[in-house]
């Protein structure tokens, strides 16, 4: 029965989703949010995206999600035990996000009149990647709401078997969702926005990454789960991740928040998202501590693996509680203190740094228990020592940030080097994903600090023609042209970039949108593995010249690599264990 | 085996409260080394001073006010229809900078003159610039 109703609800969803992106394409601008977020001389694939470039749109697509997430629960699972409990949770879930959705953002809404046109899409949004990252990102946030159902399914009826499977395959793909929506974020604000950055330590940033932490570690603690090794910590964490979650939804939706991307902010919509925060809070956190008395959780051995998993997530949470802390203190001097302030970069990097070094000691660490435990303890303990004390005479001279990519280097080779030992003595890797996983975190880690360490930028005023030498190579101002297109004029500028005899061409764009008159830049990229020619293109001054941003940002197409390869290590993770 | 698992418990206590007063202090060394005031011209006039160390000035740009030097220097007026303080910024601007128009510039204050280092147009859930609403 529950599952019929299931599917009742999911197709009659998709209906009225099909109903609004039908509205888009015919163009109706009768329809108040098509006439906000369209025009006739959108593409076609941008008058479908536009349907959830804004908040009403957004907001019914991320019910749709969760209600088809439901309906596929309902298909997998099938174990009479917990899954009543499991749609009543989402159910209620769901109830109130079609509350929110009919009283306070209403898509279907219409003007009297039939408006010639519409006031056209945001063009920053033109960009097929950022059609994509909004879809992902709720999908990432409505796929945790299904843990936290199975979650408090098994805070009734008890944790079994079946349950911890359905829970790490739904964990595994939240967690896999959420980090690719990450990571298409960073992609597009690298790519787009034209900032020469791809992580500001923004609010609106920052508020993403606390679920992705809390569901970082809410995997890990599946683990070993099954033997009961802190069973409550684990439901702790996944009903934490599926809070945090609401929260990000409701501080990004209020606009509370002192970010430079201030998302529209109404008053009643924040008061609404925080009811029912408060409301899921209560009544989640007051079940975990009413119930988990009654799960027993065992205390695992010093140096074994969940020892260290458990080191793991403390990591985790401490890293997590930095990041909250230092988005939500702005928010508390505010409302209590009346004192606008914001906090720096600087706080962020400085914290989490060690933490992540510490995080990548803990991966080799596990690679190397069997050491650790065995006679030959001591005489590994020896040489650490003795290794780190000629380290530290070595190196006492560089700077920390130096020091931080030889460790990380080190032990991406140690890790590698250890991978391709027992691949070449035993022709298989055990628990491959991990491995991967691991490498590509510290992979990542280190493209990090090498761009953070290397990259540089220069501002200067260039006529057609005209070049300028910056860190080892010679960028040059080609021609500068003026092209039209269908919703957009554009002036188009090309550079070259000389070094060592080798020439790259990059384009950079300046587009004015015929509605609005918007301003757009499109930067010019030319990529290598190691570093990236970056320009974006400025103002026109009086005698024909133009300013100019130039950056050469080391690592970046190193940090996709690891990212796309930890997506991968993710997913081959989830999978593997299903046979599917 | 009690025993040895009680240990354990002890160990990882003792290790949990040690990191947690480390941590507690630099998370809050940080914090206090971080903290970018926001103020906004009548603030910073309010202080009745030449010279003040970082903070983000916050306001409009005022209508006819921006300039382009020689140089990449731009100079213009921040102000929140009370007061008004003249921004000087090298490089750069953002293409959401706009005169009557949010803007948040990072910098110091001297001379009563505000020298900014960074500038960030805000932009709205429509990628607008946003019109920053008249505080009373």
């Amino acid at each position: 029965m529950g599952s019929k109703l299931s599917y009742a609800n999911f197709s009659v969803l998709l209906i009225a989703c099909a109903y609004l992106a039908y509205q888009f394409l015919q163009d109706n601008f009768s329809f108040i949010y098509v006439f906000e977020n369209s025009s006739n001389l959108l593409p076609v694939f941008y008058k479908f995206s536009a349907f959830w470039s804004a908040h009403e749109g957004s907001f019914l697509l991320m019910i749709l999600f969760l209600s088809g997430s439901l309906a596929v629960n309902n298909l997998l699972f099938w174990e009479e035990k917990w899954i009543p409990i499991s749609n009543a949770t989402i159910a209620f879930i769901l109830f109130f996000y079609l509350l929110f959705q009919i009283f306070t953002s209403n898509p279907f809404l219409t003007f009297d009149i039939l408006p010639k046109n519409g006031t056209d899409l945001n063009p920053l949004l033109q960009d097929p990647l950022l059609a994509i990252h909004p879809p992902v990102l709720f999908a990432g946030y409505v796929f945790y709401a299904v843990t936290f159902s199975l979650v408090i399914a098994g805070l009734f009826r008890g944790f079994d078997k079946e349950l911890f499977k359905n829970l790490k395959l739904w964990a595994g793909i939240s967690w896999f969702t959420l980090t690719l929506a990450i990571l298409l974020g960073s992609i597009w604000a690298y790519y787009e926005l034209g900032w020469g950055g791809y992580w500001f330590w923004d609010p609106v940033e920052n508020i993403v990454l606390l679920p992705w932490l809390a569901g970082t570690a809410f995997t890990h603690s599946l683990i070993y789960s099954r033997n009961k090794i802190l069973l409550s910590w684990m439901v702790f964490l996944g009903i934490s991740t599926f809070l945090l979650s609401i929260l990000g939804s409701f501080i990004v939706r209020s606009g509370i928040l002192n970010s430079v991307h201030s998302f529209a902010s109404d008053p009643s919509r924040g008061i609404f998202l925080l009811s029912l925060f408060a409301l899921f809070a209560f009544a989640s956190l007051g079940l975990f501590f009413s119930k988990s008395v009654l799960l027993k959780s065992n205390w695992p051995e010093l140096i074994s693996k969940q020892y260290l998993l458990v080191l793991n997530n403390i990591v985790l949470v401490v890293i997590l509680l930095i990041v909250f802390l230092g988005t939500l203190y702005p928010i508390v001097t505010e409302v209590f203190y009346n004192q606008k302030l914001s906090i720096g970069p600087d706080y962020f990097s400085s914290l989490i740094t060690p933490l992540v070094f510490v995080l990548i000691a803990l991966f080799l660490a596990e690679q190397f228990l069997g050491y650790l435990k065995s006679n030959q303890r001591n005489t590994l303990i020896i040489s650490i020592i003795i290794a780190s004390v000629f380290l530290f005479l070595f190196i006492s001279e560089l700077n920390p940030v130096t020091l931080g990519l030889i460790f990380v280097a080190l032990a991406l080779i140690i890790l590698l080097l250890r991978a391709l030992v027992e691949f070449f003595s035993t022709k298989d890797i055990k628990v491959m994903h991990k491995i991967l996983g691991h490498l590509s975190v510290v992979l990542l880690t280190f493209s990090v600090l090498l761009n953070h360490e290397f990259s540089e930028t220069i501002d200067v005023k260039l006529k057609p023609g005209d070049e300028i030498e910056f860190s080892g190579a010679t960028l040059k101002l080609e021609s500068i042209n003026v092209e039209g297109q269908a919703n957009f004029d554009s002036v188009v500028a090309s550079f070259s970039v000389l070094e060592s005899n080798l020439k790259k061409t990059l384009v950079s764009e300046k587009r004015v949108y015929k509605i609005g008159g918007v301003i757009t830049a499109e930067t010019g990229i030319s990529s290598s593995l190691i570093k990236d020619y970056h320009v974006v293109l400025g103002d026109r001054y009086q005698d024909g010249s133009w300013s100019i941003r130039y950056s050469i940002n080391y690592g970046i197409m190193m940090i996709w690599i690891s990212s796309i390869l930890l997506l991968f290590a993710m997913l081959y993770g989830t999978i593997r264990r299903h046979g599917y | 085996m009690i025993r040895k698992n009680r240990l354990n418990r002890i160990y990882l206590i003792a290790f949990f409260l040690l990191s947690l007063g480390a941590i507690t202090f630099f998370v809050l060394r940080a914090l206090e080394n971080n903290i970018d005031l926001y103020l906004t011209p009548t603030e910073v006039k309010a202080q009745q001073i030449q010279e003040l160390e970082d903070f983000k000035l916050g306001g409009m740009v005022k209508e006819n006010s921006v300039e382009m030097l020689e140089e990449l220097n731009v100079s213009f007026v921040v102000t929140d229809f009370e007061n008004e303080i003249s921004v000087i910024y090298k490089g750069v601007l953002p293409n959401l900078f706009k005169e009557n128009s949010g803007v948040v510039a990072s910098g110091f204050l001297e001379e009563n003159k505000f020298i900014a280092y960074e500038i960030l147009a805000k932009h709205d859930e429509n990628y607008m610039p946003v019109k920053l609403e008249v505080s009373d």
